[in-house]
C-alpha cells in the first residue's frame, strides 16, 4: 500500500501536470492527473492561486488551470532539492 | 614527536586543498541548511552541521599549516620557534582532528539511523577523547574516522543500489575516495603518502561539487 503523499509532494504533481500540459488543465483532469480528490484539489488550489503559483484561465468557455513563471520556478527548484536529497538518501 | 608530515614542496599545496576542500563542503551545507529550511526534516540539519563541522576543521587545518610552515620557512629555526611551532599545531591539530570526528560521527549516526541527544553527546564525547588519543598518535585520529566513514561508504552503496542514478553515484563516489584518503593517511609517516591522500581527499570532495553542480544544473 502507498505511502499518504506530503503536501509537498501533492503540489509538486499538480505543478507538474499543469507543466506538461501547457495549455492548462481542467479541475477534473488535474485531479485524475495528480491523484487526489476533489477536496484535496480544491484545498490546494486556492493556496497555489494565492501563492501566485497557478492561475486561472479558460478553454472553450471551460475553466482552466495554468502554471505561472513563478510556479516553474518552484518546480524546477523542488525537483533540485529532490535530486540532491536523493543523492544522500537520507 | 613528529610535527609536520609534508615534504617542502608539497607545503602551501596542502594547505590549498585545505581552503578548496572547506569551501566546497560549506556550499553544501548551505543546500542542505536551504532543505531543511523548506522541508523542516531534521535529518537536513544534521547533514548542514556535519558539513558545517567538516569546513571548520579544514579551515583550522590550513590556518595551523600556514602558520607553522611560515614560522619554519621564513627563519632559521630556533628552539623557541621550534617550541611555537609545536604549540601552534598541537593546538590546531586537536581542534581539527576534534571537529572532523565530530562531523564524521553526526554523518555514520546520520546513516546508521541513530537518534537522540543523550547517544549524540555520548558520540561528542568519544570524538574529544579520540581527538585527544590522536595527539599521541596521529593514526589512531584516521582509524577511527575510517572506522566511521566505512559505515558511511555502505549507506551510501545501499542508496546507489537503490537508485541508481549518477548523482547517488557522485556521492557514493566521493566518500570511497575520502575514506580511503583516511585509510592512506594511517600511514602518515611517509610523505609519498601524505602527498598522495591529500590528491585523494581532495578528489573526493570535488566530486561532492560535481554532484552540487549536478543538482544545480536542473
Amino acid at each position: 500500500m502507498n505511502k499518504r503523499r506530503e503536501k509537498k509532494e501533492v503540489v509538486y504533481d499538480m505543478l507538474e501536470a499543469l507543466w506538461a500540459s501547457k495549455s492548462g488543465l481542467k479541475p477534473t483532469h488535474l485531479i485524475y492527473k495528480s491523484n487526489i480528490s476533489h477536496v484535496r484539489l480544491k484545498k490546494h488550489i486556492d493556496e497555489l492561486l494565492e501563492k501566485g503559483l497557478v492561475k486561472e484561465g479558460s478553454s472553450d468557455g471551460k475553466p482552466v488551470y495554468l502554471i505561472t513563471e513563478k510556479g516553474v520556478g518552484f518546480l524546477k527548484e523542488y525537483e533540485r532539492m529532490r535530486k540532491f536529497v536523493d543523492s544522500f538518501g537520507i | 614527536m613528529h610535527l609536520i608530515f609534508s615534504p617542502i614542496w608539497f607545503m602551501g599545496i596542502d594547505s590549498t586543498f585545505e581552503i578548496l576542500s572547506a569551501i566546497i563542503s560549506i556550499l553544501v551545507g548551505a543546500y542542505s541548511y536551504k532543505i531543511y529550511r523548506s522541508t523542516g526534516k531534521r535529518q537536513y540539519l544534521y547533514l548542514f552541521t556535519a558539513f558545517a563541522l567538516i569546513f571548520l576543521s579544514f579551515l583550522t587545518r590550513a590556518v595551523t599549516d600556514i602558520m607553522a610552515y611560515n614560522l619554519l620557512l621564513e627563519q632559521m629555526p630556533t628552539i623557541n620557534t621550534i617550541v611555537n611551532v609545536q604549540y601552534v599545531y598541537l593546538a590546531g591539530i586537536y581542534f581539527y582532528q576534534f571537529l572532523m570526528l565530530s562531523s564524521c560521527m553526526t554523518l555514520a549516526a546520520l546513516a546508521l539511523k541513530i537518534k537522540g541527544r543523550k547517544i549524540m553527546s555520548l558520540l561528542t564525547f568519544f570524538s574529544l577523547m579520540f581527538a585527544i588519543a590522536g595527539l599521541y598518535n596521529y593514526s589512531i585520529f584516521h582509524i577511527v574516522t575510517s572506522a566511521l566513514l566505512f559505515y558511511v561508504v555502505l549507506h551510501f552503496y545501499g542508496n546507489y543500489s537503490e537508485k541508481k542514478t549518477c548523482n547517488a553515484l557522485m556521492v557514493l563516489g566521493a566518500f570511497v575516495t575520502i575514506f580511503a584518503s583516511h585509510v592512506i593517511f594511517i600511514f602518515i609517516d611517509n610523505p609519498m603518502l601524505y602527498v598522495f591522500g591529500h590528491f585523494l581527499q581532495f578528489a573526493g570532495y570535488l566530486m561532492l561539487l560535481v554532484n552540487l553542480l549536478l543538482v544545480r544544473r536542473t
